[in-house]
């Protein structure tokens, strides 16, 4: 009896003290209960009532109060009795509810808790139906299915029962839907007995038996597409590669196929024997995504293999085969019948197309050959042919000697002559071209050599010509120095600047045409000496421009006045009449020296890595511009 | 109840000074940081209770908050300005013990029983900002002596509906008094 005491003081110490340790924080007191009739879990749609009993020390509820997921309820409260009120719901449809009630005591402002309770809602479990077991080959499991039914929303377990047919054992097995059952537990021969029962609070229910033999239940070893081969033959064809680890020897298998656009599958069925990778060839349209999927069944038994995962697979463009194409549009239609089964080998219905196709072409040669033989010798049906074809074609067609009177060409050619003689004063303008002598360089002679000759007479003579024509244009002959031939390039500058700058005319002929564009001579080029932009790009010219703006825009800030603004553009404005690519301007600087030490770095990558670009100093710059304008 | 009510009421409205000295310099708590935490810890405790806000939290009869074993800042603690400047260990110790406490509860089924809560939640973000303070306070390599604090009981669902309010509304209170605490800190102690 001490023992006794002591043990529940102990026990009374420890409450006290883990309660002190949780904290009331962690725990709900109730002052009372509630309860639910017919019950806290009943089927879905019923009519509830959900009682609340009040037993609050030192008071007499004024009102007692249901709440719902944490929400007052407002309705369907009836008052039973001074501790008692129920609240009552129709047609409960909630699979899960909260529920606890309060009162309002007189003596506190806040109401007190009285209790709660969770409520559940559901239906009772359906018959299991569908049940199905299988051995997926090298598992070690027979893994057994069903159809569940409808959902019940309540914790529902099912029971799989597995009785031997020889030896009358059975075996249970609890789960909340599929089992596997490990073969090494099935001793009890090969035939079994199986079936399920499914049970929750609303109810129980059992399956029809199934009746399986060990053997008749295996699933080959899953089968899998490794890849696609496009084959160039004469009419373009896929070939599948799949396999399978199976170790049953006689397999039967689908191959299912569709592009990815279409709806329905193809199928192709094989009797396989997985010794060696199997190859399925399938003759396809070209350029369109096929998605395939291949499955395999022990051969004459119930359960196949889940489809494989898609395999995808694009055929390439068509390439186009004029003597075939007739052959080829068969061969497409033939792919767009729906959900055609095949039968047998494919590689037996190639050869068939293909001895087809050879024998239709042999038949055209014998046919055609005939016809020219009996063309050459029957001279008669040759004669009357020819009479034929004479009746109908124009005149014209076989005249040996045209009329020259009939030629509307050479009328229209007398009419313009007439016209010419008239305008005398134009005949200039149909003076033919002089023809100038055509030199040929070596590639290896150098462009001074060049010069020398341009020096001497024939410079002269061209110029003269030149002068005739162009009045005071130049055209300047470009050799090209890599091939020796020269092509008549025109270049229209002004006579003296062509006579002052024979030089550089000749420096440029050294430099390919490109160069020809960044304006060597160019007097802008000479504005910015020092920037030494590399010239090589066809973007200098874009540069220069830019420049030029760039130039503009600090010339209006700190960098230059007014007055040297000016001064500058009628430099530039000289420069333009009289320019030399040699000439420097020594300490000429529009832009601060941090701006053209950048630029120096510029100049030794290609102007078109933008990326250097000093925006960071301009940035500065023109704020310190906008400082000062303030 | 009324006692730790006054007590925090006291720590509330108390003119703290600015003068003194600072913690000693090998012990200095990040203060700064630890305002900006707590301060963050507060929204986040007042955001994780609106969505439960429609709920009125009843009271239980017998009920007592100096005996249900929440960690509750005291005037012993020394986290009043005087005891602060004079060891700040103390009541550091206290927040981290407060911290422990919650941050279990946090974690606890009573939270994560409803899966919209956690981890994108309000609560989910309180209870991943309140680890950050923690381990703001207790540094790799230092332990503070902390109570045991063991796991709650498993809960029902219709109890876990309330608890949620008890323990956020709990929180509330003790993160304000902490956020005061960091703040007087960060103003005169941080050197």
């Amino acid at each position: 009896m001490n023992q006794v005491t002591i043990q529940w003081d102990v026990a009374i110490a420890l409450y006290i003290f883990f309660n002190w340790c949780h904290g009331g924080i962690t725990n709900i007191n109730c002052s009372g209960r509630i309860w639910v009739e017919p019950a806290t879990i009943f089927k879905m749609g019923m009519n509830i009532s959900i009682y609340c009993q009040a037993a609050i020390k030192n008071c007499q509820p004024r009102r007692l109060y249901f709440y719902k997921n944490g929400i007052k309820e407002r309705f369907q409260i009836t008052r039973i009795n001074k501790t008692t009120a129920r609240l009552w719901y129709s047609n409960f449809l909630e699979p899960q509810a909260f529920m606890y009630c309060t009162a309002d005591c007189p003596e506190y402002f806040q109401e007190t808790l009285i209790c709660g309770k969770d409520i559940s809602s559901g239906y009772p479990p359906d018959v299991p139906d569908n049940v199905t077991c299988v051995i997926y080959e090298y598992s070690g499991n027979m893994t057994c299915t069903w159809n569940t039914g409808k959902p019940t929303y309540l914790d529902t377990k099912y029971v799989v029962y597995v009785k031997s047919l020889e030896t009358e054992e059975e075996q249970q097995y609890l789960t909340s839907s599929y089992i596997n059952i490990s073969t090494d537990s099935l001793q009890g021969g090969k035939k079994y007995l199986v079936w399920v029962q499914v049970a929750n609070v609303l109810g129980v229910e059992k399956s029809k038996p199934l009746q399986i033999h060990l053997d008749d239940i295996v699933i080959p070893s899953a089968s899998i597409i490794s890849r696609a081969e496009d084959i160039n033959t004469t009419v373009p064809k896929t070939v599948i590669h799949w396999n399978s680890q199976t170790s049953i020897e006689k397999v039967s298998c689908e191959m299912r196929y569709k592009s990815t656009t279409n709806h329905t599958w193809n199928v192709k069925e094989f009797d396989t024997n997985f010794t060696y990778v199997q190859q399925s060839e399938f003759y396809l349209q070209p350029n369109t995504k096929y998605i395939f999927q291949v499955r395999c069944q022990e051969t004459g038994k119930t359960y196949w293999q889940p489809w494989s995962s898609p395999f995808f697979h694009k055929t390439p463009e068509k390439v186009p085969q004029v003597t075939l194409k007739s052959f080829q549009h068969d061969t497409q239609n033939s792919e767009l019948l729906i959900a055609s089964i095949f039968k047998g080998r494919l590689t037996s219905d190639n050869r068939q197309q293909d001895i087809g196709l050879l024998s239709g072409m042999v038949f055209f040669a014998i046919m055609l050959s005939i016809l020219s033989l009996i063309g050459i010798f029957n001279r008669s049906l040759r004669t009357g042919i020819k009479r034929r074809i004479l009746l109908l074609i124009p005149k014209w067609l076989y005249e040996d000697i045209p009329n020259m009177e009939n030629s509307n060409v050479v009328k229209m050619l007398q009419e313009k002559s007439e016209f010419m003689n008239n305008n005398s004063s134009e005949q200039v303008l149909y003076v033919d071209p002089m023809i100038t002598e055509i030199e040929i360089f070596l590639p290896e002679e150098k462009p001074m050599d060049y010069r020398k000759e341009k020096n001497t007479g024939s410079l002269e003579t061209r110029d003269s010509l030149q002068k005739s024509l162009l009045t005071d244009t130049t055209v300047v002959y470009i050799p090209d120095p890599n091939t020796g031939y020269k092509p008549q390039i025109s270049n229209f500058l002004t006579e003296g600047n062509h006579l002052s700058t024979n030089d550089e005319t000749a420096l440029s002929t050294l430099r390919p045409p490109a160069d020809s564009l960044d304006l060597g001579r160019n007097a802008r080029f000479k504005n910015y000496p020092n920037f030494a932009f590399s010239m090589s790009s066809m973007n200098s010219l874009s540069n220069t421009l830019f420049l030029e703006e760039l130039s503009l825009i600090l010339n209006q800030g700190e960098c230059n006045p007014p007055d040297t603004q000016n001064s500058v553009e009628g430099e530039t404005a000289m420069l333009l009449e009289n320019a030399s690519p040699n000439e420097t301007i020594p300490e000429q600087t529009l832009l601060p020296d941090e701006f053209v030490s950048c630029l120096g770095i510029m100049n030794e990558e290609l102007p078109t890595i933008n990326s250097y670009f000093p925006q960071n100093i301009l940035e500065s710059h023109f704020d310190r511009i906008s400082l000062l304008e303030k | 109840m009324l006692g730790s009510r006054a007590v925090m009421l006291l720590l509330l409205v108390l003119p703290w000074t600015t003068q003194g000295r600072a913690v000693p310099e090998g012990n200095s708590p990040a203060w700064v940081q630890g305002q900006q935490l707590s301060q963050q810890l507060c929204t986040l405790a007042w955001s994780a209770h609106l969505p439960m806000g429609h709920v009125d939290l009843p009271r239980e009869e017998g009920e007592d908050e100096t005996t249900n074993g929440v960690p509750h800042i005291q005037c012993g603690d020394g986290c009043d300005p005087q005891g602060l400047r004079d060891n700040s260990q103390s009541c550091l110790q206290r927040i981290h013990q407060g911290l422990v406490f919650y941050e279990k509860l946090l974690g606890s089924d009573i939270f994560t029983g409803e899966a919209s809560l956690f981890p994108h939640g309000p609560v989910g973000q309180l209870h991943a900002s309140l680890l950050g303070l923690r381990q703001l306070l207790q540094p790799e390599g230092h332990h503070w002596e902390t109570e045991q604090t063991p796991s709650p009981s498993p809960s029902q669902p219709w109890q876990r509906l309330l608890l949620r309010l008890k323990i956020l509304r709990s929180l509330q209170a003790f993160v304000a008094v902490a956020a005061r605490v960091f703040a007087h800190g960060a103003a005169t102690l941080s050197p």
